[in-house]
């Protein structure tokens, strides 16, 4: 069970968008799809929803090919960032067409929804804010009710209590009724903890493919006064660093050496950002 | 193709089409009372004999044809329906339009000539503008030949439509305008200053046309055939623009 991509690649004119991805999303898992801006994020996640093509390779839904495959697409919906609503489609209107071509869309969730977000679906769809039109979106995917749910940039201009909010929303209904959940997204500090299986993609690559914990543990901080934390990286692969006043904070690469550990430095985990812009940041300097 | 997902995307497709359709019907039959109010007030001054529910209903056609990639394809593959069902959902939907829109025409135009007939002013169906001598009102025969060519005739507007638009969503910018203007500057002015210099270039592209005309109005059954292959060769084209069509 799951999405599985084999050997996918795809070009536009002289990009190279994907180049050999071959990767499977398995079923029941919440995946994070991270990636600088212009990775082929967007494009893998168009690919496996027919909106665009594959130059070559396969995708596979729970064992199906997904081209051109209605029973392999309507286990998929996907939240992107283009509207593909009819021009002066009531939100109302989008709801009933769910309803009509996701058996499991509930329409009593979808208004319930609304009514939380603060949506009013008599609204035109197309005369929503980029936030209201985000929450739209989000309101039927969480509504709808497929095993497979794909959320492209999902909180795009929604404000801080919002975000919460559709977080929150989103869990409980992973804890009800599991599925599997692709989020690609730019703020990685909030899916951080959402996120059990890290997909990072870099110039139609797959860099990493791994649970978020065993990502995690290629690494760790250690924070405390400047002096002791900078005696401290002497020798060892330095990541990152960041100072606050007196203190200071720095990202280490491999175990930590406990036994070495002066007792007024506090040791922690990596987090997920700091591993994405550090592991951006070696890319970078490999290709210099 | 799912028969299950078929089904449901037809009913969404046809449902807002429906609604685009009884719209126009409306409409039509108010300028078609408004017509029979005139013509009780001008007894046998004004006389129609323009099938204009048949134009109108082919100009409504064509752009729910032009509008079908925005408004339709793109939400149902939004909705994880493939592209083979998408199609034949809006093909299924032109069809059923097309006979709504026929059925519904035929009707009008026959409850308005039986009232309009004793004031002198004559509604006429399609194929009795075409094909009648008869100058009188329409027999129920003619009703049902006019029915048999509108049918495919909207159906072949509608995937004209469809294929026009479906050709300028996929073009590049430069190319559309390209298209856009280069199309009827080819048509109306380098064709006929061209054929004004080399008539034989001219003949090349009417007198085709006009073999072509001349054989739809020799008899309905070619305007059928004609109307038929027209919707399947617009049907064909606007099925390998969408197949692999970018959802923009």
């Amino acid at each position: 069970m799951g999405i599985t991509l084999q050997h996918l690649n795809k070009r536009f004119g002289d990009t190279l968008a994907l180049d050999d991805v071959s990767l499977t999303f398995e079923g029941a898992k919440i995946y994070g799809l991270l990636g600088n801006n212009g990775a082929g994020k967007t494009t893998l996640l168009n690919l496996i929803t027919n909106r665009i093509f594959a130059d070559s390779g396969e995708i596979l839904v729970d064992g199906e090919p997904a081209a051109d495959n209605d029973n392999a697409l309507g286990k998929i919906f996907m939240l992107g960032e283009k509207n593909l609503y009819p021009d002066g489609m009531k939100i109302s209107a989008a709801f009933k067409a769910a309803a009509i071509l996701y058996p499991h869309f509930d329409n009593e969730q979808a208004l319930d929804l609304a009514r939380r977000f603060g949506l009013d679906p008599r609204k035109k769809i197309n005369s929503l804010s980029t936030g209201y039109a985000s929450i739209f979106k989000l309101v039927i995917a969480l509504s709808v009710h497929t095993p497979y749910l794909i959320l492209d940039e999902p909180v795009l201009g929604l404000d801080a209590q919002h975000r919460d909010l559709f977080y929150q929303l989103l869990l409980e209904q992973y804890a009800e009724q599991p599925q599997t959940i692709i989020i690609s997204t730019h703020l990685i500090a909030e899916v951080a903890n959402l996120i059990e299986h890290t997909v990072i993609i870099r110039e139609g690559r797959i860099l990493r493919d791994q649970m978020s914990e065993e990502l995690l543990s290629e690494g760790y901080t250690v924070s405390g006064a400047a002096n002791l934390v900078d005696q401290y990286l002497s020798g060892r692969q330095v990541i990152s660093c960041s100072s606050l006043g007196g203190l200071k904070t720095a990202c280490l690469a491999g175990q930590p050496d406990q036994a070495a550990l002066p007792d007024n430095l506090e040791l922690g985990q990596l987090n997920l950002q700091d591993y994405f812009i550090q592991l951006m940041n070696k890319e970078d300097r490999d290709h210099e | 193709m799912n028969k299950h997902h078929l089904g449901a995307a037809f009913r969404y497709s046809y449902r807002d089409t429906l609604k685009s359709a009884l719209i126009f019907i409306s409409a039509m039959i108010v300028i078609f009372a408004a017509n029979i109010i005139i013509s009780s007030h001008s007894a046998g001054n004004i006389v129609t004999h323009i099938s204009y529910f048949d134009f109108a209903g082919c100009v409504m056609i064509f752009v729910l044809g032009i509008c079908s990639i925005r408004d339709d394809m793109r939400l149902l593959i939004q909705h994880g329906v493939g592209r083979t069902t998408s199609f034949i959902t809006n093909i299924l939907t032109a069809l059923m339009t097309a006979l709504l829109l026929t059925f519904a025409g035929e009707i009008i135009v026959g409850i308005a000539q039986l009232i309009t007939a004793p004031m002198g002013n004559i509604e006429v169906p399609l194929f009795y503008q075409f094909y009648s001598n008869s100058s009188g009102i329409a027999a129920f025969g003619d009703y049902l030949w006019s029915a048999a060519m509108t049918i495919p005739i909207y159906l072949a507007v509608y995937l004209l439509g469809m294929a026009i638009s479906l050709l300028f969503y996929r073009l590049p910018k430069p190319w559309k305008i390209g298209v856009g203007v280069g199309v009827p500057v080819l048509c109306f002015v380098i064709l006929p200053i061209a054929g004004s210099y080399h008539e034989s270039l001219l003949n090349a592209v009417v007198t085709p046309m006009s073999r072509l005309t001349a054989f739809c109005f020799a008899a309905p059954g070619n305007m059928i055939i004609t109307a038929l292959a027209a919707a399947l060769i617009c049907a064909v084209c606007a099925w390998l623009l969408f197949r692999r069509a970018p959802i923009k």
